[in-house]
């Protein structure tokens, strides 16, 4: 961008009331209000292809029938392989309307996206949205979120929340083969350990894992430790702001902000042990993808729920 | 232009004898839900389901909508339209009539269909 633009960008930022809590890149590529919708975040389902095999079924991926079977025989299996049968846990508006106060509203009007998971320990429900960009310098997440449990019990119920998520599938674009770079994919992920057996945690993680983004492993960040703002009753609302931005051709994280603290990522990046392998590393048929998951899980069985205010994403061109 | 939504709120539940609930759902921004039901297989020897819609303040406590039940007795689509809802909503179901030793007698898909 040309400098002497950027002071007169900056200024209109600011002075828009709707984009002046955040800080996103040159070119804004989505303002996800959820006072206008839901912008099509959704629950996640795995790959697949065909009710049942079919001649020239795209081998890589089960059809639905496989992956039935599998999730029958392995309720264990992991969340982005799991097709979910039975009830769910599924990405709604949510007025945050409870019994004492009534509609609390989100921070910026009445509705916010809500992330609820099933009242069951373990339980780990991804809001969805395969994003992407032309322009492959830096690309930018911002949020404002909030996380509370059920309030059925009227509990606190911090400890019941085991972690939020914001998890990254990222791919390269394929015309870099015509310059000799073979095209790679990356998971820059970010885990918010709440709380486990009973204690709060409070610890910002990354993902070193090379079996999924949204399964880790988790390494915990250096400067991780991070008291965010829950409050004093199970229906009492608050609201942190959240940024986070990874370079798309350097393949690694460039900062990461929550409520006023700014965490040491620059330069890290996604590096798998053991290594993405044959499938796991491959990005056909998903050139430049930016597959990207807000999640929240649960520790106990009580339902956990992570609220997004709004969604701001932007990208640079460098 | 309106908003429009659809929920899966189960697919491919098994559901034996027995009460159960959806979870909780919020849609106080739409005019009208409409639950969608796909019945795909039925089993035992008389396999019957009543669903009723629910209604909330808050997500907790639930009472039946005035609205009719739905009764469903072999494999189809079937539908619920509510208007007059609240924000909170959820599906109460009643299944009787299915294997006595407690395997599915429906195997279905539960849809909100919401528009506003």
């Amino acid at each position: 961008m040309n400098e002497s633009a950027q002071p007169f960008r900056q200024a209109l930022l600011q002075a828009d009331p709707r984009l002046s809590r955040f800080n996103p890149l040159e070119r804004i590529l989505h303002v996800d209000d959820f006072n206008q919708g839901q912008h099509g975040w959704q629950g996640y389902f795995p790959d697949y292809d065909g009710w049942d095999d079919y001649p020239g079924r795209y081998q890589p991926v089960d059809s639905v029938t496989q992956s039935l079977e599998k999730a029958r025989r392995n309720p264990q299996l992991r969340i982005d392989r799991k097709l979910p049968i039975g009830p769910r846990g599924v990405p709604m508006l949510s007025s945050l309307t409870s019994w004492d106060v009534g509609t609390a509203g989100s921070l910026s009007g009445t509705y916010a996206l809500k992330v609820p998971t099933l009242p069951q320990a373990g339980s780990k429900v991804f809001a969805q949205k395969r994003l992407g960009s032309p322009w492959r310098g830096k690309f930018r997440v911002e949020t404002w979120f909030c996380f509370k449990t059920d309030p059925a019990d009227f509990q606190l119920g911090e400890t019941d929340i085991r972690a939020l998520y914001l998890t990254f599938d990222v791919m390269d674009l394929h015309h870099g083969r015509e310059q000799g770079q073979e095209p790679r994919r990356w998971w820059p992920a970010l885990r918010y350990h709440n709380a486990e057996n009973g204690q709060l945690v409070r610890r910002w993680q990354a993902n070193i894992g090379s079996e999924g983004v949204k399964d880790g492993a988790w390494e915990d960040l250096a400067d991780g430790q991070q008291d965010l703002g829950y409050n004093r009753a199970a229906t009492k609302y608050q609201w942190n702001y959240l940024r986070f931005t990874f370079d798309l051709a350097r393949r690694e994280y460039v900062d990461f902000h929550c409520h006023g603290k700014e965490f040491n990522v620059q330069g890290r990046r996604h590096e798998p042990d053991p290594a993405l392998e044959g499938w796991r590393a491959s990005t056909d048929k998903c050139p430049g993808l930016v597959g990207t998951g807000f999640g929240i899980e649960a520790a106990t069985d009580k339902r956990c729920f992570l609220y997004l205010d709004a969604v701001v994403v932007s990208a640079s061109e460098n | 232009m309106k908003n429009i939504h659809a929920a899966p709120m189960e697919v491919l539940s098994a559901k034996p004898n027995g009460a159960f609930a959806t979870e909780p759902y919020e849609a106080g921004w739409a005019d009208e839900a409409l639950a969608m039901v796909y019945v795909r297989e039925t089993s035992g020897p008389a396999p019957k389901l009543a669903l009723r819609a629910q209604i909330s303040v808050d997500g907790a406590r639930w009472f039946d909508h005035p609205a009719p039940p739905l009764w469903m007795e072999k494999a189809g689509g079937y539908c619920l339209p509510l208007t007059h809802f609240g924000n909170w909503l959820r599906l109460a179901g009643e299944v009787a009539g299915g294997p006595a030793d407690g395997s599915p007698a429906f195997v279905l898909d539960i849809y909100w269909v919401l528009k506003g």
